[in-house]
């Protein structure tokens, strides 16, 4: 039996979050009544003209530069003809023969460890299309007639192509994952998945081990979670080797998966595939950019999400799930680095972990981002500097936390009326300890007789007695201290 | 070689635009005659010309990225095949893109 | 009757001196058009309430004193492909014929700003593709020189309505002539201006890198002011150019020093013979103002025309295609599934022209003749513009007839599309090259007007405007009107 390799390549479209569409003014944004987010060129009315976002080729210049690609300091737009209601003008403006980006390359990580490089063949910018909402069953087939919102048309999209560079169904996982990251980590694109601002297409061939020539590939389109890329991928990769396996041939075609059943279907064959028709788009000129421009935005760039991590693993004794959180999510990157900027004498590897740890948990509870919750960098840094200075416990900051993150008060304030701050002075300890010594002298003798676990619970007393401000490590000390001394 | 006649016909399709045989036949001797014409073209020596497809070379203004909606409503003018806010089509079978 | 027939300069000088009256002049035309339109059938859609509007809001403002602008108070026409909020614009399709302009092209912003009265939307061949207006799906346009004859095309109606004195400017379009051609056998003055010298957003696009708006007038005075409203990079197109206006303060300088390029192909032996002689005659004029005028030849003039019928419908294919039935065309609803809706709309709203080129444009793109026919097409075009642009680096202008033909009857070139198609060979080459052309009359046949073509390089319209101004000095074919309208 032949044992096949399997061949991917991905291509994926993001949205890019620039304030305007591609080639109008109208706001680049998700949501409203249909149709309302309309004008003369997004809806195709005749005499239209397209007029090109100067932030979206920013955007795609960044991406470029974020994927190691060369930038192309001409390039050209062209028309993709093709009818479909959700393509009002009948034809989409892309770029066919002369992209933006060439040439590029990112390392993805592989599942047993280790990287890969993954080369992009090109990155071009094109504009989105509509929506079509069916009516009278749940998709498509079977519906009666269908709704037509043109709001999403001529969204700035970049499409990111891929050699066909990867091999498995965990590896497309990866690089899609690595991808969507970077876009997030750079600012070009919102990353969520449900609203689809980032979408694939995967191309699967099959070879048998060690040959070189490609075997008959199929596309499978509008994969839109980590989870589906890898299923689906996997599907067609099991169903390839059936047919094969059965003597049989791939068919170069297009596939739809289905979340529900973990399976591809046709969505069509090569035969009824469109001859696109592409050619240059006489409405605009060809994209000139400068290389002054291009080393503008390169300035812009930040590090580069895994670069960053491993930084903030090296630089503030971080392990490598704190560090991911860090760089996951912009929101939270933001608000740490800025913290960073502010911290004055404050360790960062203290502020990572609560930030890591219980901030972003309250925040979640509340439903809110580390941006519009009502915890500001100030009171996050005061409440730190308690925290460096043992004037409060972990365990009050722990309740601080929420209120801060709800209320928007200030440790001092929580302080204030909670009362006093941590006692870690001993003098202050001491009437405390001597209190719990003598009400609970039995537990005495079970520390003495070796149960030095006991003293938690005196400790624990201490603690009720003391509001919560008692220092907890020093009561304990200061508990079997005492306690060698009956 | 496809016959012209074949493509042609497929050509319509691909505009899509239905209609009558009668009327495909007379497009497609019109056009074939058409067509013919062209051959002329490759009488002119193009060698080592561009394709460049622009009338005078010159950079793109690009647009800044300001929201701005001048327009109004401009569905309101042309109201005939909206239910609602959208607008409607009949069943489509099979997929676009 | 004569007032009908004066230059929209002298009119605006008028209203300006006090003489006339806007509102009583726009009275007297839409008099005359109730008489003249059942035999010319210039308009489409006329607007008689909003230009006596238009006109007694001007005329408080010239009894006040109040300045204006040099063409405030002339009556205007309009091609149907030029959005105007509010009205029908049809573009001569049955597809449109329920559509109303939500919004302003920018040259319709441009000439109600100046105080411009547009008295209506004329008729044109359907979706601009044709020479005679006979593509129209509305009615024929008829010569106002000669009922029996086509005006032009694609701006039939709007030659004929300025030809008639039922408008004294209009506003054509010209992808390959249309400005030009009609105004040619109207005995007009026609201009198309350089590509990217006017805005085409709001003009319903047939070829995106040929098309552009115009003036279509008696004299090239008006003209050239009317250029000067309608001229200016515009924002909302992205090929508008960012050039100064066209210096026009200095087109009655004479000619001397000035040289000439004339086509030798101008006496080649399928331009009717009148039609040379009156170009000779012509030449002899500018040549008496001081112009030399030397003959050249222009070897890619050949291949102009299939150059432009692969370009021009492979562009208008792709133009086309956003009428579709689904959102403001007409639509067959007997359709049961949205292929068959829009196949089925598509079929019926389009004529045969239309379809014939939107047929022709899709298979010159489609795999496996793109690089035959659209490529090819694309390099040819530029060597055409090369010899045209090596041309003018000695010459100020090239010189030639704007047709080979006088206007012709209904139906006699109906059979053969070719046939219609050669008679664009003249005007086709400053689309190709995008440069500006000029066509004022310079003759007549069996008393249907000749016209004559003068071209210069880029953004250079003030030197044809300068020497077609200097002709009409010493000359007057701009000045004879249509007896059969005039009686």
């Amino acid at each position: 039996m032949t044992l096949y390799e399997t061949v991917i390549g991905l291509e994926v479209h993001a949205q890019l979050n620039t304030k305007t569409k591609l080639f109008c003014s109208c706001p680049n944004t998700f949501g409203q009544e249909p149709n309302q987010n309309t004008c003369p060129r997004c809806l195709g009315l005749p005499g239209a003209l397209p007029v090109l976002n100067e932030a979206a080729v920013q955007k795609a210049i960044l991406t470029g530069l974020a994927l190691n690609c060369d930038i192309q300091l001409r390039s050209v737009f062209s028309r993709k003809n093709y009818f479909y209601p959700d393509l009002p003008k009948g034809y989409q403006i892309s770029q066919f023969d002369l992209p933006i980006c060439l040439n590029g390359w990112i390392d993805i990580p592989l599942p047993e460890g280790g990287t890969k490089r993954i080369r992009i063949t090109r990155i071009h910018l094109e504009e989105d299309a509509g929506k079509l909402v069916h009516q009278g069953a749940e998709a498509i087939a079977g519906s009666t007639h269908s709704f037509v919102d043109l709001n999403r048309t001529s969204v700035p999209l970049i499409e990111i192509v891929s050699e066909p560079d990867l091999s498995s169904p965990q590896e497309a996982r990866a690089y899609f994952e690595t991808l969507h990251l970077i876009l997030k980590h750079i600012g070009v694109c919102d990353g969520n998945l449900e609203e689809g601002s980032v979408r694939a297409d995967a191309n699967t061939s099959l070879r048998p081990v060690g040959a070189a020539a490609f075997g008959t590939r199929t596309e499978i389109k509008n994969l839109n979670s980590f989870r589906s890329i890898e299923r689906a991928i996997q599907s067609e990769i099991n169903r390839q080797t059936e047919v094969l396996n059965a003597g049989g041939k791939i068919v170069q075609q297009t596939r739809n998966y289905h979340d529900l059943t973990q399976t591809t279907t046709v969505l069509r064959d090569k035969e009824e595939s469109h001859d696109y028709r592409y050619f240059p788009e006489p409405d605009l000129k060809p994209l000139l950019v400068t290389e002054a421009w291009i080393n503008e935005i390169k300035k812009q760039l930040p590090l580069l999400p895994e670069a960053q991590k491993d930084i903030y693993k090296r630089d503030y004794e971080l392990n490598d799930s704190e560090a991911k959180v860090l760089i996951q999510d912009p929101d939270i990157h933001h608000f740490f680095q800025t913290a960073l900027e502010k911290a004055g004498s404050v360790s960062p590897k203290l502020m990572a972990k609560w930030i890591v740890g219980d901030i972003n948990a309250a925040i979640k509870i509340e439903n809110e981002t580390f941006q519009s919750s009502k915890l500001s960098i100030p009171n996050f840094l005061a409440l730190m500097s308690l925290i460096e200075a043992e004037k409060i416990s972990g365990k009050m900051a722990k309740e601080f936390i929420p209120e801060m993150v709800k209320t928007g008060k200030s440790p001092h304030d929580l302080l204030a009326t909670i009362g006093g701050q941590q006692i870690s002075n001993t003098d202050e300890l001491d009437p405390f300890i001597q209190q719990v010594l003598s009400e609970n002298p039995d537990v005495i003798e079970k520390i003495k007789a070796g149960k030095t676990q006991s003293a938690n619970f005196l400790m624990g007393q201490v603690m009720k007695l003391s509001g919560g401000r008692a220092k907890p490590d020093l009561v304990l000390a200061l508990i079997l201290k005492a306690i060698q001394n009956i | 070689m496809t016959s012209p006649n074949i493509e042609l016909s497929r050509t319509i399709a691909l505009a899509h635009l239905e209609v009558s045989s009668d009327e495909s036949d007379q497009y497609i001797a019109q056009l074939k005659n058409i067509l013919s014409h062209m051959e002329q073209l490759n009488t002119c020596d193009t060698t080592n010309i561009e394709t460049t497809p622009y009338v005078y070379q010159s950079e793109m203004t690009l647009r800044p990225d300001e929201i701005s909606q001048p327009f109004g409503d401009v569905k309101a003018a042309n109201p005939q095949h909206l239910e609602g806010p959208y607008f409607v089509v009949p069943q489509i079978l099979g997929e676009g893109e | 009757m004569r007032d009908l027939f004066s230059s929209a300069t002298q009119l605006a000088q008028q209203f300006r001196a006090g003489t006339k009256k806007v509102g009583d002049v726009i009275q007297q035309l839409f008099t005359h058009i109730d008489q003249t339109e059942p035999k010319v059938q210039s308009y489409l859609h006329l607007f008689k309430e909003a230009a006596l509007e238009k006109a007694s809001e001007l005329d408080e403002k010239f009894k006040k004193g109040d300045p204006l602008p040099p063409l405030a108070g002339v009556p205007i026409s309009i091609k149907d492909n030029l959005m105007m909020t509010g009205t029908p614009t049809t573009c001569g399709s049955q597809f449109l014929k329920d559509f109303v302009s939500p919004y302003d092209a920018t040259v319709i912003t441009k000439i109600l700003n100046h105080g411009l009265i547009p008295i209506g939307k004329t008729n044109m061949d359907e979706f601009a593709m044709g020479s005679s207006t006979e593509n129209s799906s509305y009615q024929n346009t008829k010569n106002p020189w000669n009922l029996n004859k086509v005006p032009g095309g694609s701006s039939g109606g709007s030659a004929a309505s300025v030809a008639a004195g039922e408008a004294w400017l209009s506003l054509g379009s010209d992808t390959g002539g249309s400005i030009r051609q009609p105004a040619a056998f109207c005995g007009l003055v026609g201009l198309k201006p350089s590509y990217g010298r006017v805005s085409r957003f709001g003009l319903v696009a047939f070829a995106s890198s040929l098309d552009q708006i115009g003036p279509i007038t008696r004299t090239v005075e008006d003209a050239a002011l009317l250029l000067s409203v309608i001229a200016g990079h515009d924002a909302n197109d992205a090929t508008s150019a960012n050039q100064a206006l066209p210096n026009i303060t200095e087109i009655n300088r004479p000619l001397t020093g000035k040289k000439i390029a004339v086509l030798a192909e101008s006496f080649d032996k399928v331009i009717d013979p009148d039609i040379q002689a009156a170009f000779s005659a012509a030449c002899e004029i500018l040549k008496s103002d001081g112009a030399t005028l030397e003959t050249v030849t222009l070897p890619a003039l050949k291949y102009v025309v299939p150059t432009y019928y692969i370009l021009a419908p492979a562009e208008a294919s792709a133009n086309l295609a956003r009428f579709d039935g689904v959102r403001y065309t007409t639509r067959d609803e007997s359709a049961t599934t949205l292929q068959s809706m829009i196949k089925k709309s598509r079929g019926q709203g389009f004529g045969p022209e239309v379809k014939r080129r939107i047929i022709l444009g899709t298979y010159v793109l489609s795999s496996g003749y793109y690089d035959a026919y659209y490529a090819k097409a694309q390099k040819v075009r530029n060597v055409l513009t090369a010899e045209m642009i090596a041309l003018f680096e000695k010459y100020d202008a090239i010189l030639c007839p704007t047709t080979p033909n006088v206007s012709f009857g209904f139906g006699e070139k109906s059979s053969d599309p070719w046939q219609m198609y050669i008679e664009d060979m003249l005007t086709i080459p400053a689309n190709l090259a995008g440069i500006p052309a000029l066509s004022i009359p310079c003759g007549q046949k069996n008393g249907l007007p000749i016209g004559l073509q003068l071209m210069s390089k880029h953004f250079a319209e003030s030197t044809i405007l300068n020497m077609g101004h200097r002709y009409q000095q010493l000359s007057d074919w701009h000045l004879k009107t249509p007896e059969g309208i005039t009686s």
